[in-house]
């Protein structure tokens, strides 16, 4: 049912029939192979996605998307930006396939504001981490970006950019509310944030870059298995668990802040492209969002059409126990498996060598091959599927090829 | 069957060969006048000069304006163009593809708006003539009354 539209656009788009002046049509899309040794901890590409690949397994889904792109000036200093991106989600609702939908306001060379659905910019590439063809890597790094389910920002941003010495300032605030999917073995959840607040400070020149950047958001709903936990924990009475009502409170998701931050630089050096990022995410009203630690550092070498490149990237949380004391776990181990996985839902912890191959085929065209080497520790497998009951310590390897394209 | 697999193959070969030297030709001729490239905007627009990275910012999307502060409108060429090609590698020192990675990261987040882009380079010259806040880039030969030089690479 998509294929004659889609046509229609790349007809549109390789014709350049709508190209003029004020009307511009674009595309770009990946088709992404992902394979794996795992027989227990299945591959994804981030908390989003409620599809794994284990070993034996050719997937194509992860990472295979087609976005089409208009942008439509109105006026000189007003245009209108939409996107849509067709790929395989957990939730097959309209909304996860809008991507951007924004009027542009620029009076001024300095000035930006834009006002509707935006791409979130929590960390470096988490805006463009869907854009094969921008970044080096097959993807980017997992252990950084696996954890964000974002795609979307309903709301605001207002940019300021000002040339200095060699380079441009350009500052970003932001605002506004998401909805996404959170996947797991019990299948997709919808998470709702309201009251996101972002910074973002970049300093660029021709061949490097700095960018600090800081968000925070509340989250605004409760998925029905939690406040199931919770009503379940809260009346527990007091000879088998004391003080569980006051600690089911610990529990609830709905109301707690998050907090995202993010410094990172890269650079060219002649041949050398060198890029690393480090990540914080933090919650400090909630112990379900726990301290989880990341980042990478990646060096390519470009040969002409060909860059080889290393990355090594890591996550570190410490893992949950349950360690409330005179609770009489014998009685009711299932609760206390349930509090174990709520708790541990973000406790990622894993480290991963990375080498790969990217060919720019033609100017627009590029495919990348890459390998990953990951030791998983014990409890810290969130960025995985893992159906097995078995959170021990692990170490995979997959190997992923793409092919990435614009129009 | 294998001699059918055969003659596909050479005719193939073939046409891969008689592009290659289309394209190889296609160089030779554009090198001659675009080694002299030189960024250009409308008579009438008050700037007289640039600097090398004001240009890059304003052709990279970083901060497009005119060194008085006024918006400007970058024109590209549409495609894998020759004259493109030599533009950006003695601009920025990197190749299209590299130049559209950047370009992508930009565009498909919605960062910035994208250049504006003609088919070519008398396409680029038209629409500068008529239109005082555009700048692109020219072979010199086709400099025309209507537009002056702001930056040329080899100063």
């Amino acid at each position: 049912m998509l294929l004659k539209p889609i046509v229609i656009l790349l007809l549109l788009i390789s014709t350049g029939s709508t190209a003029n002046d004020n009307i511009q049509l674009s595309a770009f899309g990946t088709i992404g192979l992902v394979v794996s040794d795992s027989e227990r901890l299945a591959y994804r590409r981030d908390v989003s996605y409620h599809q794994g690949v284990l070993a034996d397994e050719l997937d194509i889904l992860n990472h295979s998307l087609f976005g089409v792109q208009l942008d439509a000036s109105l006026t000189a200093d007003l245009d209108f930006v939409g996107q849509v991106v067709l790929r395989d989600v957990a939730k097959s609702e309209f909304k996860q396939y809008l991507t951007l939908s924004f009027l542009r306001y620029s009076p001024t060379a300095n000035w930006q504001i834009r006002i509707g659905r935006t791409a979130p910019d929590i960390f470096l590439h988490s805006a463009s981490r869907d854009i094969g063809v921008a970044y080096t890597w097959a993807v980017p790094p997992n252990e950084v970006y696996s954890i964000l389910p974002f795609r979307t920002v309903d709301g605001v941003d207002v940019s300021y950019s000002i040339p200095f010495n060699e380079g441009i300032i350009r500052t970003k605030f932001f605002t506004g509310q998401a909805d996404t999917v959170v996947s797991s073995i019990a299948g997709p959840v919808s998470l709702d944030v309201k009251d996101i607040y972002g910074l973002i400070v970049n300093y660029s020149g021709v061949d490097w870059s700095f960018q600090a950047q800081h968000t925070q958001a509340t989250i605004a709903s409760e998925s029905e298995g939690n406040q199931q936990l919770i009503d379940a924990v809260a009346q527990l009475p007091e000879f088998i668990w004391p003080g569980a009502a006051a600690f089911s409170q610990h529990l609830i998701a709905k109301g707690k802040t998050p907090k995202y931050s993010s410094i990172s630089a890269q650079g060219y050096l002649g041949r050398y492209l060198l890029s690393a990022e480090l990540s914080y995410i933090s919650s400090s009203d909630s112990e379900l969002i726990p301290t989880i630690v990341s980042g990478y550092a990646s060096l390519a070498y470009m040969m002409g059409a060909h860059t080889f490149y290393g990355v090594y990237s890591f996550t570190d949380t410490d893992p949950y126990m349950f360690t409330e004391p005179g609770v009489q776990q014998q009685l009711i181990p299932e609760l206390i498996t349930g509090v174990t996985v709520l708790n541990s839902f973000y406790t990622s912890s894993q480290q991963t060598q990375s080498l790969g191959w990217r060919w720019d085929i033609s100017a627009n065209i590029s495919s990348s091959l890459q390998w990953n080497h990951s030791h998983i520790d014990d409890m810290g497998g969130t960025l995985w599927l893992n159906n097995s009951g078995d959170f021990s310590t692990d170490t995979i390897n997959i190997v992923m090829f793409s092919v990435s394209f614009t129009l | 069957m294998n001699r059918l697999y055969a003659d596909i193959n050479a005719c193939g070969l073939l046409l891969a060969l008689a592009l290659t030297v289309c394209c190889s030709y296609a160089f030779a001729d554009n090198d001659n006048h675009v080694e002299d490239v030189v960024i250009v905007v409308h008579q009438d627009n008050p700037t007289q000069k640039m600097t090398r990275s004001q240009v890059i910012d304003l052709f990279m999307g970083k901060y497009v304006a005119f060194p008085n502060g006024n918006k400007a409108i970058a024109v590209d060429l549409a495609s894998e163009q020759v004259a493109k090609q030599i533009f950006y590698q003695k601009l920025v020192g990197r190749s299209l593809a590299s130049v559209n990675a950047y370009w992508s990261r930009i565009r498909f987040t919605g960062r910035a708006k994208p250049p504006i882009e003609k088919s070519s380079s008398e396409g680029m010259v038209s629409y500068i003539a008529g239109n005082k806040n555009a700048i692109g880039y020219i072979p010199e030969s086709m400099l025309t009354d209507n537009l002056k030089i702001v930056y040329r690479f080899n100063e």
